[in-house]
């Protein structure tokens, strides 16, 4: 096959029997010699790693060869001064991934209170009372001289029975404070209805909003179609935040392997899409309607990171829901503030969360977090941090644009593949 | 493989730091040995019981893990413009230390390491020492760490890529090694190579892109080439706006390793030798044919 510079296969000529596997090499080849950084600051993406994940997800190649052949062209990119190490980020030879496991009942209790110590300050937003686990998300303040962080603090934690457990942080910050959950054993009594942190006791109350949770089918879909619209959607580092010539390097493979036609309505959708987020033209036709409504009332939707614990206020809401094809949510709170609003989430298994979770670089289908409100505004989540394991992995998904003001419901919709979940959380009555 | 894959191929040489002393690697008719050692098995054996280990004979070891490894054609050099930089702090990791190559030109150096890839010496440091260690390392080195999964390398990667920084000469012999072994097997209609030949195919093509782009000083050109079996005429031709190459496999053995791509301002399609001639054929820019006859000197 003719591969053009960017490694993209021409259509001039015409193909025999589709060789995924030589594509894939070729690919390769052509990012060699191209030389180091064909693309900047794109996450995990690349012309093979793209081309990878496209070609695995309509079993054009299987995952372990797709997974050998990128790492292999990965490290050579390495040897050639590419400034990434992402031959680190493969999972060849480790073995199948796990499947998703329920989440058990747990009560999610509400605090906001915070508790002065020697060293700064921690904010306990939630807490997660399970019958083998509490945790509890916090935000906390250093300032101790010089700053010893968060790896330093283990405070003991106490309930109304008694019981005193250990904690540990998980999380991330820096110099403007940190973020995380602190967690240990034994847990908690989950009927408490306090804890005391560093001698300071702290009121719990309950969830008192009914959340709703339901699964829904997806309209069926290709898997090509799936893999292209999943593309912009992922809540991982994709090519939503990449060189629009990712789109295009994933359309051609897909062609290219007889997967889509060329004029598939999905592949209008995904330019359209593309050329929105470049900020080119937010009322394409051809942009689909939840697309149009996130991409139209913001210039840019998605401006990065924010604090939502900063000035933000906790709905708690403690719902965990069925299987979403193959994987488990649970989601413990929403947090919203003027500028975001986000939820922190458990999900199982860890993959589930994506390439910027705990998921594999190339195959996995992770789940797109969308979300709608009762007037008919639709948002589009993005993994802010994570942190858990194969089997288990929990993140904050940060959502854009911010909440309309005027809404009452939120529908909270993480998205499989074939289906997904809608959990809708009253807002309104929060806010009076 | 014929007798004499090697023909083509002149002598190379590199130097590594063995104990205490420079000692010299050489690669001659098809063959590496390490010429300060003159009982190789006799200093295994001694460093087996406990002695000194050494480096010339983990060097031996590693080419012989990779001398019919595929990947090493993923990994090597495509052209002299594909430079392949191996990371200083890897051989430091692994202990082993630079010495000067002096292979013709004399710019490379070798240098190489114990063992298959460290791990064992990384598995025993203190896990601050090995997150210390790991937050210095190249992000080549740390693509290894990567490719080692949690706790080994079973395809020995980093062998691989230690053996491409030997210099002087020799990871082109490498290639040329696995290169002969599998146009052979191809040749024979091989099952596994008829089974691998998107790897051959791919290897292939980096090469004679590479070669190609030189040839017309075109970094951009469009090429497209074919991975025609042994036997079948080779040709380049015009196509689309690019070139139509149609090689054997065997181009990287007979023409590639040699370094015979670009001859006097034409690619060469195929190279043969006649006792200590050697016949190129290749086409200039305008695509017509020229024959070239070589002495080996001249090739040198």
């Amino acid at each position: 096959m003719l591969l053009d510079r960017s490694g993209r296969a021409c259509n001039a000529r015409p193909m025999a029997a589709f060789d995924a596997e030589l594509y894939l090499r070729l690919a390769g080849e052509a990012m060699i010699l191209e030389g180091p950084n064909p693309r900047q600051n794109v996450g995990w993406s690349s012309p093979t790693t793209d081309a990878a994940s496209a070609l695995v997800a309509v079993d054009a190649l299987p995952l372990e060869t797709a997974e050998t052949i990128t790492r292999d062209y990965e490290i050579a990119m390495s040897l050639r001064g590419d400034q990434r190490s992402r031959g680190a980020m493969f999972r060849v030879g480790r073995g199948p991934q796990p499947s998703g496991t329920p989440f058990p009942p747990a009560r999610v209790a509400v605090s906001g209170q915070t508790v002065e110590t020697s060293w700064g300050s921690i904010t306990v937003h939630h807490v997660l009372l399970g019958d083998t686990s509490t945790a509890m998300h916090i935000t906390a303040t250093d300032r101790s001289p010089g700053g010893f962080g968060m790896r330093n603090i283990a405070p003991v934690v106490r309930d109304d029975r008694g019981t005193a457990m250990p904690t540990f942080f998980s999380g991330g910050g820096g110099s403007n404070g940190y973020r995380g959950e602190l967690s240990g054993a034994p847990a908690l009594s989950p009927s408490t209805a306090w804890i005391e942190l560093d001698g300071t006791r702290i009121d719990l109350r309950d969830n008192p909003v009914q959340v709703e949770v339901r699964i829904e089918e997806l309209e069926p879909s290709t898997p090509a179609e799936r893999h292209l619209r999943q593309l912009l959607a992922s809540s991982g580092p994709g090519p939503r935040f990449a060189n629009p010539d990712s789109i295009e390097d994933v359309i051609s493979v897909l062609v290219a392997c007889g997967a889509i036609q060329p004029e598939d309505r999905a592949i209008k959708e995904v330019r359209a899409v593309g050329s929105a987020m470049q900020g080119r033209n937010a009322t394409d036709p051809d942009l689909p309607p939840r697309w149009r409504s996130v991409m139209s009332r913001s210039r840019n939707p998605f401006p990065g990171y924010h604090d939502s614990n900063d000035g933000g206020r906790t709905i708690v809401v403690g719902a965990a829901t069925p299987a979403i094809d193959g994987a488990y949510v649970r989601v413990d709170a929403l947090i919203v503030s003027a500028q975001a609003f986000a939820v922190e989430v458990a999900v199982s298994p860890g993959h589930a969360l994506g390439p910027g979770g705990w998921g594999p670089v190339v195959g996995g289908e992770s789940l797109s977090w969308w979300a709608e409100d009762d007037r008919g505004n639709h948002y589009l989540g993005t993994m802010t941090g994570s942190s858990g394991s194969d089997d288990y992995c929990r993140s904050t998904v940060q959502f854009g644009p911010p909440l309309d003001p005027a809404a009452e419901l939120l529908m909270l919709q993480p998205t499989g593949s074939a289906h997904r979940a809608v959990v809708t959380i009253p807002i309104g009555e929060e806010r009076a | 493989m014929t007798a004499e894959w090697f023909a083509g191929l002149s002598p190379a040489h590199a130097a590594v730091e063995c104990g205490d002393a420079i000692h010299h690697l050489e690669w001659r008719d098809g063959s590496l040995t390490a010429a300060d050692h003159e009982d190789a098995e006799g200093d295994r054996t001694l460093a087996a019981l406990g002695g000194d280990r050494h480096t010339c004979l983990a060097v031996l070891d590693a080419w012989a893990r990779h001398e019919h490894d595929l990947r090493v054609l993923v990994l090597a050099s495509r052209g002299p413009s594909d430079a392949v930089r191996v990371p200083d702090e890897m051989r430091m990791a692994a202990g082993g230390r630079a010495a000067g190559g002096r292979a013709a030109g004399g710019r490379a150096t070798g240098w190489f390491s114990y063992g298959a890839a460290g791990t064992a010496m990384a598995a025993s440091m203190p896990r601050q020492a090995r997150l210390t260690a790991g937050m210095s390392q190249s992000f080549a080195a740390q693509a290894v760490a990567g490719a080692r999964g949690r706790s080994s390398d079973p395809d020995d990667v980093a062998g691989a890529m230690q053996l491409l920084g030997l210099g002087g000469g020799l990871p082109r012999r490498l290639c040329a090694h696995v290169a002969a072994h599998w146009g052979a097997r191809l040749a024979e209609g091989d099952d596994e190579a008829s089974r691998r030949r998107a790897e051959l195919h791919a290897a292939l093509h980096g090469r004679v892109v590479c070669a190609v782009r030189e040839w017309l000083d075109d970094a951009a050109v469009p090429v497209h080439v074919d991975m025609i079996e042994p036997g079948d005429d080779a040709t380049v031709r015009r196509e689309h706006g690019g070139l139509h190459v149609s090689v054997p496999f065997r181009w990287i053995l007979d023409v590639w390793a040699p370094g015979l791509g670009v001859v006097a301002g034409a690619f060469t399609l195929r190279a043969t030798r006649d006792g200590a001639q050697i016949d190129v054929h290749g086409v200039s820019p305008d695509l017509s044919d020229r024959h070239m006859e070589l002495s080996p000197s001249a090739v040198e």
